[in-house]
Protein backbone atom coordinates (compact mmCIF):
# COMPACT_ATOMS: atom_id res chain seq x y z
CA UNK A 1 0.00 0.00 0.00
CA UNK A 2 1.52 3.04 -0.84
CA UNK A 3 1.76 6.34 1.39
CA UNK A 4 -0.99 8.19 -0.39
CA UNK A 5 -3.42 5.66 -0.78
CA UNK A 6 -2.48 4.99 3.43
CA UNK A 7 -3.30 8.51 3.55
CA UNK A 8 -6.46 8.51 1.92
CA UNK A 9 -7.84 5.43 3.44
CA UNK A 10 -8.18 3.96 -0.06
CA UNK A 11 -7.07 -0.07 -0.79
CA UNK A 12 -4.73 -0.37 -3.47
CA UNK A 13 -6.38 -1.65 -6.77
CA UNK A 14 -10.17 -0.27 -5.43
CA UNK A 15 -10.63 2.50 -7.78
CA UNK A 16 -9.53 0.31 -10.93
CA UNK A 17 -11.95 -2.35 -9.37
CA UNK A 18 -14.55 0.17 -9.13
CA UNK A 19 -14.67 1.55 -12.62
CA UNK A 20 -14.46 -1.94 -13.43
CA UNK A 21 -17.33 -3.04 -12.27
CA UNK A 22 -19.21 0.05 -13.28
CA UNK A 23 -17.69 -0.67 -17.07
CA UNK A 24 -19.19 -4.38 -16.36
CA UNK A 25 -22.56 -3.10 -14.86
CA UNK A 26 -22.94 -0.89 -18.07
CA UNK A 27 -22.16 -3.89 -20.48
CA UNK A 28 -24.30 -6.36 -18.95
CA UNK A 29 -27.51 -3.23 -18.88
CA UNK A 30 -26.26 -2.31 -22.85
CA UNK A 31 -26.03 -6.55 -23.58
CA UNK A 32 -29.65 -6.87 -21.84
CA UNK A 33 -31.48 -3.76 -23.94
CA UNK A 34 -29.46 -5.43 -26.96
CA UNK A 35 -31.13 -8.72 -26.45
CA UNK A 36 -34.61 -7.14 -25.75
CA UNK A 37 -34.77 -5.30 -28.70
CA UNK A 38 -33.62 -8.59 -30.53
CA UNK A 39 -36.24 -10.68 -28.76
CA UNK A 40 -39.15 -7.95 -29.93
CA UNK A 41 -37.77 -7.55 -33.28
CA UNK A 42 -38.17 -12.04 -33.67
CA UNK A 43 -41.78 -11.78 -32.57
CA UNK A 44 -42.91 -8.58 -34.92
CA UNK A 45 -41.02 -10.43 -38.00
CA UNK A 46 -42.88 -13.91 -36.56
CA UNK A 47 -46.38 -12.07 -36.00
CA UNK A 48 -46.14 -9.77 -38.78
CA UNK A 49 -43.84 -10.96 -41.65
CA UNK A 50 -44.39 -7.74 -43.77
CA UNK A 51 -43.02 -5.93 -41.92
CA UNK A 52 -39.41 -6.68 -42.72
CA UNK A 53 -38.21 -3.88 -44.67
CA UNK A 54 -37.82 -4.25 -47.96
CA UNK A 55 -39.96 -6.56 -50.99
CA UNK A 56 -39.50 -10.21 -50.90
CA UNK A 57 -38.74 -12.42 -54.10
CA UNK A 58 -42.44 -13.20 -54.49
CA UNK A 59 -44.05 -9.77 -53.65
CA UNK A 60 -41.66 -8.18 -56.62
CA UNK A 61 -43.49 -10.85 -58.93
CA UNK A 62 -46.65 -10.26 -57.81
CA UNK A 63 -45.76 -6.52 -58.53
CA UNK A 64 -44.65 -7.39 -62.18
CA UNK A 65 -47.39 -9.58 -62.68
CA UNK A 66 -50.18 -6.43 -61.84
CA UNK A 67 -47.85 -4.75 -64.14
CA UNK A 68 -48.07 -7.09 -66.88
CA UNK A 69 -51.94 -7.50 -66.39
CA UNK A 70 -51.95 -3.57 -66.02
CA UNK A 71 -50.13 -3.24 -69.59
CA UNK A 72 -52.20 -5.54 -71.65
CA UNK A 73 -55.08 -4.24 -70.40
CA UNK A 74 -54.09 -0.67 -71.46
CA UNK A 75 -52.60 -1.48 -74.69
CA UNK A 76 -55.25 -3.77 -75.71
CA UNK A 77 -57.97 -0.88 -74.71
CA UNK A 78 -56.15 1.37 -77.10
CA UNK A 79 -55.76 -0.94 -80.17
CA UNK A 80 -59.84 -1.53 -80.05
CA UNK A 81 -60.59 1.99 -79.93
CA UNK A 82 -61.27 3.22 -83.44
CA UNK A 83 -62.73 6.44 -84.32
CA UNK A 84 -62.35 7.38 -88.45
CA UNK A 85 -62.61 11.11 -87.39
CA UNK A 86 -59.70 11.06 -85.25
CA UNK A 87 -57.57 7.83 -85.89
CA UNK A 88 -53.63 9.83 -85.51
CA UNK A 89 -53.89 10.25 -81.86
CA UNK A 90 -55.21 6.44 -81.63
CA UNK A 91 -52.34 5.24 -83.88
CA UNK A 92 -49.97 7.05 -81.82
CA UNK A 93 -51.08 5.79 -78.53
CA UNK A 94 -51.14 2.09 -79.37
CA UNK A 95 -47.35 2.69 -81.31
CA UNK A 96 -46.25 4.45 -77.96
CA UNK A 97 -47.61 0.79 -76.07
CA UNK A 98 -46.11 -1.25 -78.33
CA UNK A 99 -42.05 -2.74 -79.16
CA UNK A 100 -40.81 -4.72 -81.78
CA UNK A 101 -42.21 -6.63 -84.35
CA UNK A 102 -45.76 -5.17 -83.65
CA UNK A 103 -44.70 -1.74 -83.83
CA UNK A 104 -43.02 -2.06 -86.92
CA UNK A 105 -46.29 -3.88 -88.21
CA UNK A 106 -48.50 -1.75 -86.69
CA UNK A 107 -46.31 1.37 -87.99
CA UNK A 108 -46.61 -0.34 -91.45
CA UNK A 109 -49.91 -0.51 -91.41
CA UNK A 110 -51.04 2.56 -90.19
CA UNK A 111 -51.61 4.62 -93.50
CA UNK A 112 -54.12 1.26 -94.75
CA UNK A 113 -56.00 1.18 -91.22
CA UNK A 114 -56.15 4.62 -91.52
CA UNK A 115 -57.56 5.08 -94.72
CA UNK A 116 -59.97 1.84 -94.33
CA UNK A 117 -61.74 2.78 -90.80
CA UNK A 118 -62.01 6.28 -92.57
CA UNK A 119 -63.92 4.39 -96.09
CA UNK A 120 -66.06 2.60 -93.45
CA UNK A 121 -66.67 5.33 -91.13
CA UNK A 122 -65.92 2.85 -88.15
CA UNK A 123 -65.96 3.48 -84.84
CA UNK A 124 -65.47 0.91 -82.18
CA UNK A 125 -64.59 0.66 -77.99
CA UNK A 126 -63.00 -1.96 -76.82
CA UNK A 127 -63.77 -3.25 -73.26
CA UNK A 128 -60.99 -6.09 -71.55
CA UNK A 129 -62.35 -8.24 -69.76
CA UNK A 130 -60.24 -10.98 -68.38
CA UNK A 131 -56.79 -10.86 -68.51
CA UNK A 132 -54.66 -14.31 -67.60
CA UNK A 133 -50.74 -14.56 -67.90
CA UNK A 134 -49.61 -17.88 -69.33
CA UNK A 135 -46.03 -17.66 -68.59
CA UNK A 136 -43.99 -14.77 -67.37
CA UNK A 137 -40.48 -14.11 -66.97
CA UNK A 138 -38.08 -11.24 -65.91
CA UNK A 139 -38.39 -9.45 -69.06
CA UNK A 140 -40.73 -11.22 -71.61
CA UNK A 141 -44.46 -12.67 -70.26
CA UNK A 142 -47.59 -14.05 -72.68
CA UNK A 143 -50.72 -12.83 -71.65
CA UNK A 144 -54.30 -13.87 -72.87
CA UNK A 145 -57.07 -11.13 -73.21
CA UNK A 146 -60.43 -11.71 -73.15
CA UNK A 147 -62.27 -8.85 -74.72
CA UNK A 148 -65.20 -7.00 -76.38
CA UNK A 149 -65.94 -4.42 -78.75
CA UNK A 150 -68.97 -2.50 -79.90
CA UNK A 151 -68.41 -1.56 -83.77
CA UNK A 152 -70.38 0.58 -85.74
CA UNK A 153 -69.75 1.11 -89.55
CA UNK A 154 -71.63 1.94 -92.92
CA UNK A 155 -72.23 -2.07 -93.06
CA UNK A 156 -73.48 -2.08 -89.66
CA UNK A 157 -75.83 0.91 -90.40
CA UNK A 158 -77.02 -0.25 -93.60
CA UNK A 159 -78.44 -3.63 -92.14
CA UNK A 160 -79.94 -1.42 -89.66
CA UNK A 161 -81.47 0.62 -91.57
CA UNK A 162 -82.66 -2.28 -93.75
CA UNK A 163 -84.25 -3.78 -90.67
CA UNK A 164 -81.96 -6.67 -90.40
CA UNK A 165 -80.47 -7.83 -87.36
CA UNK A 166 -77.13 -6.29 -87.45
CA UNK A 167 -75.22 -7.01 -84.31
CA UNK A 168 -71.98 -4.65 -83.88
CA UNK A 169 -70.86 -6.58 -80.58
CA UNK A 170 -67.62 -8.30 -81.35
CA UNK A 171 -65.97 -10.83 -79.13
CA UNK A 172 -61.99 -11.57 -79.01
CA UNK A 173 -59.74 -13.69 -77.77
CA UNK A 174 -55.96 -12.80 -78.09
CA UNK A 175 -52.29 -13.79 -77.19
CA UNK A 176 -50.36 -10.98 -76.48
CA UNK A 177 -46.34 -10.99 -75.98
CA UNK A 178 -45.46 -7.99 -74.24
CA UNK A 179 -41.49 -7.22 -73.35
CA UNK A 180 -39.98 -5.07 -71.06
CA UNK A 181 -38.13 -2.28 -71.87
CA UNK A 182 -36.88 -0.09 -69.33
CA UNK A 183 -39.16 -0.46 -66.44
CA UNK A 184 -42.19 -0.64 -69.14
CA UNK A 185 -44.21 -3.72 -70.10
CA UNK A 186 -44.67 -2.88 -74.03
CA UNK A 187 -46.36 -5.14 -76.34
CA UNK A 188 -44.04 -7.08 -78.89
CA UNK A 189 -46.63 -9.26 -80.75
CA UNK A 190 -50.05 -9.69 -80.89
CA UNK A 191 -52.33 -12.92 -82.14
CA UNK A 192 -56.03 -13.32 -82.45
CA UNK A 193 -56.57 -16.86 -81.05
CA UNK A 194 -59.03 -18.36 -83.04
CA UNK B 1 -3.31 -16.20 -5.37
CA UNK B 2 -6.94 -15.01 -6.41
CA UNK B 3 -6.83 -11.80 -8.85
CA UNK B 4 -8.51 -9.78 -6.26
CA UNK B 5 -6.54 -10.59 -3.47
CA UNK B 6 -3.61 -9.92 -5.88
CA UNK B 7 -5.08 -6.42 -6.78
CA UNK B 8 -5.42 -5.40 -3.43
CA UNK B 9 -2.12 -6.34 -2.37
CA UNK B 10 -3.31 -8.82 0.29
CA UNK B 11 -1.00 -11.79 1.39
CA UNK B 12 -3.36 -15.35 1.51
CA UNK B 13 -2.77 -14.95 5.61
CA UNK B 14 -3.46 -11.59 5.30
CA UNK B 15 -6.83 -9.37 5.60
CA UNK B 16 -7.47 -5.39 5.94
CA UNK B 17 -8.87 -4.74 9.26
CA UNK B 18 -12.58 -3.21 8.92
CA UNK B 19 -12.19 -0.46 11.10
CA UNK B 20 -8.80 0.98 10.29
CA UNK B 21 -8.26 -0.54 7.07
CA UNK B 22 -4.80 -1.67 7.54
CA UNK B 23 -3.35 -4.90 6.84
CA UNK B 24 -3.33 -7.12 9.24
CA UNK B 25 -3.12 -11.54 10.23
CA UNK B 26 -5.85 -13.21 8.46
CA UNK B 27 -6.11 -15.04 12.15
CA UNK B 28 -5.70 -11.77 14.13
CA UNK B 29 -8.76 -11.22 16.34
CA UNK B 30 -7.57 -7.61 17.19
CA UNK B 31 -6.14 -4.96 14.95
CA UNK B 32 -2.53 -4.25 15.87
CA UNK B 33 -2.66 -0.69 14.49
CA UNK B 34 -6.12 0.43 16.15
CA UNK B 35 -6.93 -2.57 18.50
CA UNK B 36 -10.28 -2.96 17.74
CA UNK B 37 -11.72 -6.38 18.83
CA UNK B 38 -12.16 -8.47 15.65
CA UNK B 39 -13.90 -11.52 17.40
CA UNK B 40 -16.93 -13.61 15.91
CA UNK B 41 -19.40 -11.37 17.99
CA UNK B 42 -18.00 -8.32 16.34
CA UNK B 43 -17.26 -9.64 13.16
CA UNK B 44 -21.09 -9.89 12.80
CA UNK B 45 -21.68 -6.33 12.93
CA UNK B 46 -18.62 -6.26 10.31
CA UNK B 47 -19.12 -2.73 7.86
CA UNK B 48 -17.49 -5.39 5.28
CA UNK B 49 -20.99 -7.08 4.82
CA UNK B 50 -22.42 -4.84 2.12
CA UNK B 51 -25.93 -2.72 3.15
CA UNK B 52 -26.51 -2.63 -0.19
CA UNK B 53 -26.69 -6.72 -0.95
CA UNK B 54 -29.87 -7.80 0.02
CA UNK B 55 -29.80 -10.95 1.06
CA UNK B 56 -31.01 -13.52 -1.52
CA UNK B 57 -28.71 -11.61 -3.71
CA UNK B 58 -26.17 -14.03 -2.22
CA UNK B 59 -27.59 -17.45 -1.88
CA UNK B 60 -24.47 -19.10 -1.60
CA UNK B 61 -24.00 -16.55 1.67
CA UNK B 62 -25.85 -17.03 5.13
CA UNK B 63 -27.24 -14.26 6.16
CA UNK B 64 -24.50 -12.82 8.83
CA UNK B 65 -21.83 -14.57 7.84
CA UNK B 66 -18.67 -12.11 6.60
CA UNK B 67 -17.33 -12.60 3.11
CA UNK B 68 -14.19 -13.83 5.13
CA UNK B 69 -15.47 -16.55 6.72
CA UNK B 70 -17.37 -17.45 3.65
CA UNK B 71 -14.70 -17.67 1.61
CA UNK B 72 -12.79 -19.83 4.69
CA UNK B 73 -15.49 -22.21 4.91
CA UNK B 74 -15.21 -22.60 1.06
CA UNK B 75 -12.00 -22.47 -0.27
CA UNK B 76 -13.03 -23.81 -4.18
CA UNK B 77 -15.92 -21.52 -4.51
CA UNK B 78 -13.83 -18.77 -3.52
CA UNK B 79 -11.55 -19.28 -6.60
CA UNK B 80 -14.49 -19.58 -8.84
CA UNK B 81 -16.18 -16.66 -7.34
CA UNK B 82 -13.64 -14.27 -5.81
CA UNK B 83 -14.85 -11.25 -4.01
CA UNK B 84 -13.08 -7.71 -3.99
CA UNK B 85 -13.59 -5.99 -0.53
CA UNK B 86 -13.23 -2.37 -0.62
CA UNK B 87 -12.32 -0.68 1.90
CA UNK B 88 -13.66 2.71 2.86
CA UNK B 89 -16.58 2.09 0.65
CA UNK B 90 -18.01 -1.07 2.12
CA UNK B 91 -19.37 -2.62 -1.18
CA UNK B 92 -18.61 -5.95 -1.94
CA UNK B 93 -18.11 -6.58 -5.51
CA UNK B 94 -19.06 -9.87 -7.16
CA UNK B 95 -16.86 -9.85 -10.00
CA UNK B 96 -17.53 -13.52 -11.18
CA UNK B 97 -21.54 -13.07 -11.47
CA UNK B 98 -20.81 -9.76 -13.41
CA UNK B 99 -18.64 -11.91 -15.74
CA UNK B 100 -21.70 -14.83 -16.48
CA UNK B 101 -24.23 -12.16 -16.63
CA UNK B 102 -21.89 -10.77 -19.46
CA UNK B 103 -21.30 -13.69 -21.44
CA UNK B 104 -24.75 -15.01 -20.98
CA UNK B 105 -26.29 -11.90 -22.72
CA UNK B 106 -23.61 -12.29 -25.32
CA UNK B 107 -24.51 -15.82 -26.09
CA UNK B 108 -28.27 -14.77 -25.56
CA UNK B 109 -27.68 -11.90 -28.10
CA UNK B 110 -26.19 -14.28 -30.91
CA UNK B 111 -28.94 -16.49 -30.84
CA UNK B 112 -31.41 -13.91 -31.09
CA UNK B 113 -29.71 -12.73 -33.80
CA UNK B 114 -29.38 -15.52 -35.37
CA UNK B 115 -33.47 -16.25 -34.81
CA UNK B 116 -34.00 -12.87 -36.35
CA UNK B 117 -31.89 -13.34 -39.76
CA UNK B 118 -33.88 -17.12 -40.45
CA UNK B 119 -37.37 -15.21 -39.72
CA UNK B 120 -36.28 -12.25 -41.46
CA UNK B 121 -34.81 -14.40 -44.37
CA UNK B 122 -38.36 -16.51 -44.34
CA UNK B 123 -40.25 -13.58 -44.91
CA UNK B 124 -38.38 -12.74 -48.06
CA UNK B 125 -38.08 -16.60 -49.25
CA UNK B 126 -41.35 -17.91 -48.01
CA UNK B 127 -41.79 -22.04 -49.21
CA UNK B 128 -44.42 -21.24 -51.94
CA UNK B 129 -43.13 -18.03 -52.79
CA UNK B 130 -46.29 -16.38 -51.56
CA UNK B 131 -46.89 -12.38 -51.76
CA UNK B 132 -48.16 -10.78 -48.95
CA UNK B 133 -52.01 -10.16 -51.01
CA UNK B 134 -52.06 -14.09 -50.84
CA UNK B 135 -50.86 -14.33 -54.87
CA UNK B 136 -48.54 -17.56 -54.96
CA UNK B 137 -45.91 -16.74 -57.52
CA UNK B 138 -43.85 -20.05 -58.12
CA UNK B 139 -44.07 -21.06 -61.67
CA UNK B 140 -44.77 -24.69 -60.79
CA UNK B 141 -47.53 -24.29 -58.62
CA UNK B 142 -48.83 -22.25 -60.51
CA UNK B 143 -48.55 -23.95 -64.26
CA UNK B 144 -49.99 -27.18 -61.92
CA UNK B 145 -53.05 -24.92 -61.54
CA UNK B 146 -53.24 -24.76 -65.42
CA UNK B 147 -52.75 -28.15 -66.06
CA UNK B 148 -55.49 -29.13 -63.92
CA UNK B 149 -57.97 -26.06 -65.24
CA UNK B 150 -56.84 -27.17 -69.22
CA UNK B 151 -57.59 -31.45 -68.20
CA UNK B 152 -60.92 -30.43 -66.75
CA UNK B 153 -62.50 -28.34 -69.12
CA UNK B 154 -61.69 -30.42 -72.17
CA UNK B 155 -62.77 -33.50 -69.74
CA UNK B 156 -66.04 -31.64 -68.84
CA UNK B 157 -67.09 -30.23 -72.47
CA UNK B 158 -66.38 -33.21 -73.87
CA UNK B 159 -68.69 -36.67 -74.42
CA UNK B 160 -70.62 -38.67 -77.00
CA UNK B 161 -74.01 -40.15 -77.03
CA UNK B 162 -71.86 -43.65 -77.04
CA UNK B 163 -70.08 -43.20 -74.12
CA UNK B 164 -72.00 -40.85 -72.40
CA UNK B 165 -72.38 -42.24 -68.35
CA UNK B 166 -68.66 -42.98 -68.44
CA UNK B 167 -68.29 -39.35 -69.70
CA UNK B 168 -70.54 -37.74 -67.43
CA UNK B 169 -68.83 -39.65 -64.03
CA UNK B 170 -65.55 -38.79 -65.07
CA UNK B 171 -66.43 -35.23 -65.22
CA UNK B 172 -68.43 -35.43 -62.10
CA UNK B 173 -65.32 -36.34 -60.32
CA UNK B 174 -63.47 -32.98 -61.51
CA UNK B 175 -65.93 -30.60 -60.33
CA UNK B 176 -67.16 -29.76 -56.41
CA UNK B 177 -69.43 -27.35 -54.84
CA UNK B 178 -71.47 -25.17 -57.11
CA UNK B 179 -70.00 -26.34 -59.86
CA UNK B 180 -70.73 -30.01 -59.48
CA UNK B 181 -74.95 -28.97 -59.06
CA UNK B 182 -74.84 -27.02 -62.12
CA UNK B 183 -72.71 -30.13 -63.86
CA UNK B 184 -75.47 -32.54 -62.94
CA UNK B 185 -78.28 -29.97 -63.91
CA UNK B 186 -76.46 -29.63 -67.09
CA UNK B 187 -75.69 -33.00 -68.03
CA UNK B 188 -79.25 -33.60 -67.08
CA UNK B 189 -80.72 -31.76 -69.76
CA UNK B 190 -78.24 -32.47 -72.35
CA UNK B 191 -78.59 -36.60 -71.75
CA UNK B 192 -81.61 -37.50 -73.29
CA UNK B 193 -80.80 -34.49 -76.80
CA UNK B 194 -77.12 -36.38 -76.75
CA UNK B 195 -78.59 -39.98 -77.15
CA UNK B 196 -81.40 -39.18 -79.52
CA UNK B 197 -79.58 -36.64 -82.05
CA UNK B 198 -76.50 -39.10 -81.84
CA UNK B 199 -73.98 -36.14 -80.87
CA UNK B 200 -69.92 -36.20 -80.29
CA UNK B 201 -68.66 -32.86 -77.98
CA UNK B 202 -64.74 -32.69 -78.42
CA UNK B 203 -63.22 -29.54 -76.53
CA UNK B 204 -60.14 -28.77 -77.05
CA UNK B 205 -58.00 -25.83 -75.14
CA UNK B 206 -55.99 -23.94 -76.41
CA UNK B 207 -55.01 -21.61 -74.03
CA UNK B 208 -55.12 -20.79 -70.43
CA UNK B 209 -53.87 -17.77 -68.22
CA UNK B 210 -54.06 -17.24 -64.96
CA UNK B 211 -56.02 -14.57 -63.34
CA UNK B 212 -55.37 -15.01 -59.95
CA UNK B 213 -53.48 -18.14 -57.88
CA UNK B 214 -53.52 -18.30 -54.25
CA UNK B 215 -52.59 -21.62 -51.81
CA UNK B 216 -56.25 -22.95 -51.96
CA UNK B 217 -58.04 -21.14 -55.49
CA UNK B 218 -57.33 -20.28 -58.76
CA UNK B 219 -58.99 -18.05 -61.43
CA UNK B 220 -58.30 -18.92 -64.84
CA UNK B 221 -58.70 -17.48 -68.06
CA UNK B 222 -59.54 -20.78 -70.67
CA UNK B 223 -59.83 -20.47 -74.11
CA UNK B 224 -61.50 -23.64 -75.41
CA UNK B 225 -62.91 -24.70 -79.08
CA UNK B 226 -65.85 -27.29 -79.27
CA UNK B 227 -66.52 -29.56 -82.28
CA UNK B 228 -69.85 -31.69 -82.50
CA UNK B 229 -70.03 -33.77 -84.69
CA UNK B 230 -73.42 -35.56 -85.50
CA UNK B 231 -73.15 -39.47 -86.10
CA UNK B 232 -73.58 -40.21 -90.18
CA UNK B 233 -72.74 -35.94 -91.04
CA UNK B 234 -69.45 -34.88 -92.02
CA UNK B 235 -70.11 -31.66 -91.27
CA UNK B 236 -68.56 -29.74 -87.85
CA UNK B 237 -70.19 -27.12 -85.69
CA UNK B 238 -67.32 -25.13 -84.02
CA UNK B 239 -67.87 -23.46 -81.01
CA UNK B 240 -65.25 -20.63 -79.91
CA UNK B 241 -65.56 -20.22 -76.15
CA UNK B 242 -63.93 -18.38 -73.37
CA UNK B 243 -64.56 -19.22 -69.86
CA UNK B 244 -63.89 -18.12 -66.70
CA UNK B 245 -62.87 -21.44 -64.23
CA UNK B 246 -62.59 -21.02 -60.30
CA UNK B 247 -60.25 -24.05 -58.61
CA UNK B 248 -59.87 -25.47 -55.02
CA UNK B 249 -56.69 -26.75 -53.78
CA UNK B 250 -57.68 -29.99 -51.60
CA UNK B 251 -54.90 -32.35 -50.36
CA UNK B 252 -52.40 -31.54 -53.24
CA UNK B 253 -55.49 -31.56 -56.15
CA UNK B 254 -57.44 -29.16 -57.70
CA UNK B 255 -60.95 -29.38 -58.44
CA UNK B 256 -63.31 -26.97 -60.75
CA UNK B 257 -65.88 -24.88 -58.19
CA UNK B 258 -67.01 -22.82 -60.74
CA UNK B 259 -67.08 -22.40 -64.46
CA UNK B 260 -68.43 -19.52 -66.13
CA UNK B 261 -68.62 -18.75 -70.06
CA UNK B 262 -68.39 -15.51 -71.06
Amino acid sequence: MSRENENAGIAPGTASARGRGVAQRASVVALALLATLLAAACVVVLVWPTAVPGKSTAEKADDRAVAVQSAASQVMKAFLDVDYRDMDPRVKKVLGLSTGAFKNQYQTAAADLKSQVQAAKTVATGAVLRVGIGDIGDDKAVVYVAADSNVSNTSIEKEKAEGKTADGRRYYRFQLTLTKVGDRWLLSDLQGIS
Amino acid sequence: MSDTTRESGLAPDEKLCPYCAETIKAAAVKCRYCQSDLTAGSAEESPEESPEEAPGESPEEAPGESPEAAEAASGSEAESEPRLVLPGTETVQRVGAGTRWTVGLVVLCLVLGGALWFLVNRSRHPDLDTAPNGQVTQSAFRNAAMSAASDAASQILSYSYQTFDADRKKGRALVTGEAAKEYEKAMDEVAAKVASTKITLKASVLSVGAISVTRHDARLLVFVDTTTTREGSQSQQLQQSRLVMELTRKDGDWTVSKMDAF
